[in-house]
């Protein structure tokens, strides 16, 4: 495919020849029809026409070389408009930033690939390297024969078409399904870290790609910076919709963030009973235990069996932060104590689990505040610690989790430097 | 690329506190600045006060139209550059950028000498330790430490307020200089005119305010407070500037005294601080001096590494960003390299870095006025036509005088 790649920076500024030699004006870009592999170019557009309205289809092109030759005369072209699955080049791609899938890095692209073949000009890679800069400020000529003096070479840095998901520039933001497609192969924790690296338009560009719930995933994982940013950009009932995704502590964290008029409109826009946990936990003060507890944890009622309670684990479990702590509560929501799942499981299916727990319950009030909860984590190494009210009732845990992201908070604010480098290589 | 965005944050710590507009005019008034409006009071006298209130409205019209443009489109001014114009103009304002900011850092450390030698000691020993220290302290992440020290000590500059008035000058004769024009035709005039519009509106402004309102998250809601932020730190910096000329031309300007040496111009202090004068003129130079070695390299490395796309970032190592850091130590060295020059006339070069702001400027400006008046990019947000008359007679001023220099010069 790369056999006989021609650069797009070499086209861009040619004169356009019609059928009788007339110089019509200089090719100032390229469209495409937007294809998952192969990109074909489906017409030009002159610089005379500044709005960039009338494609002169690619089928009236009869070479390129060393000019532009069209074959039929001025008179009998037929500039069409531009369809919506149709992308200019230059407009959309050249200069601007793209993801790469494979590298998950964002890079800018310096130059386009094109390739013919079967006489059809399609898109097959873009230049994202240094050669592809220093063929646009017409150098590329000299540094290769200086490399060459020098007995190296000029490497290309070329990334396929394929690897490639594209976002647009400010002007044209492209809502391409393949790059849905390819934004939605890539791990969120991974697609949060390179959200950090992009502007504005094309942070909301990769939220409105994803699903609701993969979107409140890539959110979660975000810095707390970029999650605000994001929320504030999206259009609120996307937002919103995001927002109901996300673990409820998650989702206030990022409210905080906000001025208090965005983030009460966002609430009441969110379900009834989403917007109501996380207006729960905002109560809280951010440095507190209750500000801090996730709202999924697993309680269990002081009357039932082992065998009920496994039942019951079924139904909840896929939700919850942690499954090896199953607190016992009584009729009035009242913390009695916790069972291990270890516990659960080797205990005899009919006895009731007020039998087998532990009464000895270690928990923190909800307006003590984190480090403490923190503390108990560590001096009684758990799993996670409950959240209790005055009157003894279970509200919430704070997790090992927590306790990772408050040390880091506490050392630096950010990942250690070498941490944040690492990326799941992506798959095939 | 966008990351570094993120990590333009970096630079301006009480971005979370003051907005883009104020930090900006606080790293307006840096070494070369301090100097150039000492000159100017001290040479002339009153005579250059008239071009302050003009430079203040242009000054806020174009921070106002920059910030506007980093709310509007959430990107970077070399981002912004690139993505509408191609490699070949950015590589062209990417030159124009990196030279006046070299020149930039080389009038910085020029400040550092000259304060140090107000302590005695000798620029061979002094720069060379200053010029390891920024760099050690950046790479090893303790640039906010330095940036805190900066910010807090910028208030320093308020002493030359109170020195303006103990120094009892004919206040009506400052009126009527900040208003009536007084135009000269010999170059040094010339020269400090250029200089005093390139000090105020500088092309580095302009990359470093955008990215602290994109860093910010700003909005087109948010911009009419954003307004008021430009407005404010414009204030900041007339006022800091008009005192130091009014200080100076009231202390030196009446004994003749010609500014040579940083010594010199500290006098002007003497009204407020005595015989401590110097002691305090110096710690206040050389601190402006001190950050601005470490913000000018840096914030070159900055625009430059999001115009071409390469990694960037203070929290990134060596290996990851390797351009980015060496950009930094190649500006920053260099730069103190040409200090070292002996006998180089300290004080002159810190002034002509800023002429070379103010010819340099233009530069910057055209391409800001073609981007802030892209419907496209800006929708209803594009200047208004009183914005445009204003940039644009900036920058026609700005290229006449250059063009009278250099006639005058031949």
């Amino acid at each position: 495919m790369y056999v006989t790649s021609l650069p797009f920076s070499r086209l861009l500024g040619r004169q356009v020849l019609d059928a009788s030699g007339f110089a019509l004006g200089r090719l100032a870009d390229l469209a495409a029809e937007v294809h998952l592999t192969r990109p074909r170019i489906v017409g030009l557009l002159l610089d005379v026409d500044r709005p960039r309205v009338a494609l002169i289809p690619w089928s009236t092109v009869r070479s390129i070389d060393p000019v532009v030759t069209l074959e039929k005369d001025r008179a009998a072209l037929q500039p069409r408009p531009l369809q919506p699955d149709e992308i200019p080049l230059r407009e959309a791609l050249l200069d601007k930033q793209v993801v790469d899938i494979r590298g998950l890095r964002v890079v800018k692209v310096n130059d386009l690939f094109l390739s013919s073949s079967n006489g059809e000009l399609f898109l097959t890679g873009v230049d994202v390297g240094a050669t592809g800069l220093l063929r646009r400020l017409g150098a590329e000529q000299p540094v290769r024969w200086l490399f060459g003096r020098m007995g190296r070479s000029l490497t290309d840095h070329a990334l396929p078409w394929t690897y490639v998901a594209a976002l647009g520039g400010p002007v044209t933001p492209l809502k391409l399904s393949i790059s849905r497609e390819r934004l939605q192969a890539i791990h969120p924790a991974d697609l949060a870290e390179l959200l950090e690296e992009m502007d504005r338009e094309e942070r909301v560009e990769v939220m409105s790609a994803l699903s609701h719930e993969d979107a409140a995933e890539v959110l979660e994982a975000a810095e707390p910076e970029v999650q605000a940013n994001i929320v504030r950009s999206l259009p609120a009932d996307r937002a919103s919709d995001i927002l109901e995704e996300m673990e409820a502590d998650v989702a206030a964290d990022v409210l905080g963030e906000l001025p208090q008029e965005t983030a009460s409109e966002l609430i009441v826009r969110m379900e009834p009973e989403a917007g109501a946990e996380v207006t729960r936990l905002m109560a809280y003060p951010p440095n507190s235990a209750g500000g801090r507890m996730a709202l999924n944890f697993i309680a269990i009622p002081d009357t039932c069996t082992a065998e009920q309670t496994i039942a019951r684990l079924r139904g909840l479990a896929p939700d919850a932060e942690t499954i090896y702590y199953l607190y016992v509560t009584d009729a009035a929501g009242r913390l009695v104590g916790v069972l291990s799942l270890r516990g659960l499981l080797i205990a005899d299916p009919k006895t009731l689990v007020a039998q087998i727990m532990t009464r000895d319950v270690v928990g923190v009030r909800a307006d003590e505040s984190d480090e403490a909860a923190v503390a108990a984590l560590m001096k009684y190494d758990l799993l996670a610690v409950p959240v209790l009210d005055a009157d003894q009732r279970l509200l919430g845990i704070v997790t090992v989790d927590d306790l990772m992201d408050l040390m880091v908070e506490r050392v630096g604010g950010r990942t250690p430097r070498r941490l944040d480098r690492i990326r799941r290589v992506a798959k095939e | 690329m966008r990351w570094l965005r993120r990590r333009w944050a970096g630079l301006a710590l009480f971005l979370s506190v003051a907005g883009p507009g104020i930090i900006t005019a606080s790293v307006d008034n840096d070494a070369n600045g301090i100097a150039t409006y000492s000159i100017a009071g001290a040479h002339y006298g009153y005579a250059l006060l008239w071009t302050l209130p003009l430079a203040t409205i242009a000054l806020i019209v174009i921070q106002e139209m920059n910030a506007r443009m980093g709310a509007v489109t959430g990107l970077g001014l070399a981002d912004l550059i690139r993505e509408q114009f191609g490699v070949r103009t950015t590589a062209a304002i990417m030159g124009v950028l990196l030279l006046a900011n070299w020149a930039n850092t080389i009038g910085d450390f020029a400040g550092v000498a000259g304060s140090l030698e107000i302590f005695h000691l000798p620029r061979l020993i002094g720069v060379p330790i200053v010029a390891v220290a920024v760099g050690v302290l950046v790479f090893r992440g303790g640039y906010r430490l330095i940036e805190r020290i900066f910010l807090v000590a910028s208030a320093l500059f308020i002493l030359y307020a109170i020195s303006a008035v103990l120094a009892k000058p004919q206040w009506g004769t400052v009126l009527r200089a900040a208003v009536v024009p007084s135009l000269r035709l010999d170059s040094g005039y010339i020269v400090l005119l250029i200089a005093l519009i390139g000090t105020t509106i500088a092309p580095w402004m302009q990359f470093y305010q955008q990215a602290a309102v994109v860093d910010k998250g700003l909005t087109a809601e948010d911009l009419r407070l954003e307004r008021w932020d430009v407005i404010l730190g414009a204030f900041v910096t007339a006022l800091v500037a008009g005192s130091i000329i009014i200080a100076t031309a009231a202390t030196l300007f009446p004994h003749g005294i010609q500014v040579q040496r940083a010594e010199d111009a500290a006098r002007a202090l003497a009204p407020l601080a005595g015989t401590y004068a110097s002691l305090l003129f110096a710690l206040g130079l050389l601190n402006a001096a001190i950050f601005s070695v470490a913000i000018i390299p840096l914030s070159s490395a900055y625009a430059i590494c999001e115009a071409f796309g390469w990694e960037a970032g203070l929290d990134r190592t060596v290996a990851e960003a390797p351009v980015f850091y060496g950009l930094f130590l190649a500006v920053l060295v260099t730069s103190a390299l040409v200090v070292l020059w002996p006998g180089l006339p300290l004080v002159r070069v810190m002034v002509a870095s800023q002429a070379l702001n103010g010819i340099l400027l233009p530069a910057v400006l055209v391409i800001m006025l073609r981007l802030v008046n892209d419907r496209r990019l800006m929708g209803r947000k594009v200047n208004s036509s009183g914005a445009n008359a204003v940039a644009v007679a900036t920058s026609a001023i700005l290229i006449l005088l250059t063009l009278v220099l250099l006639v005058k010069s031949l």
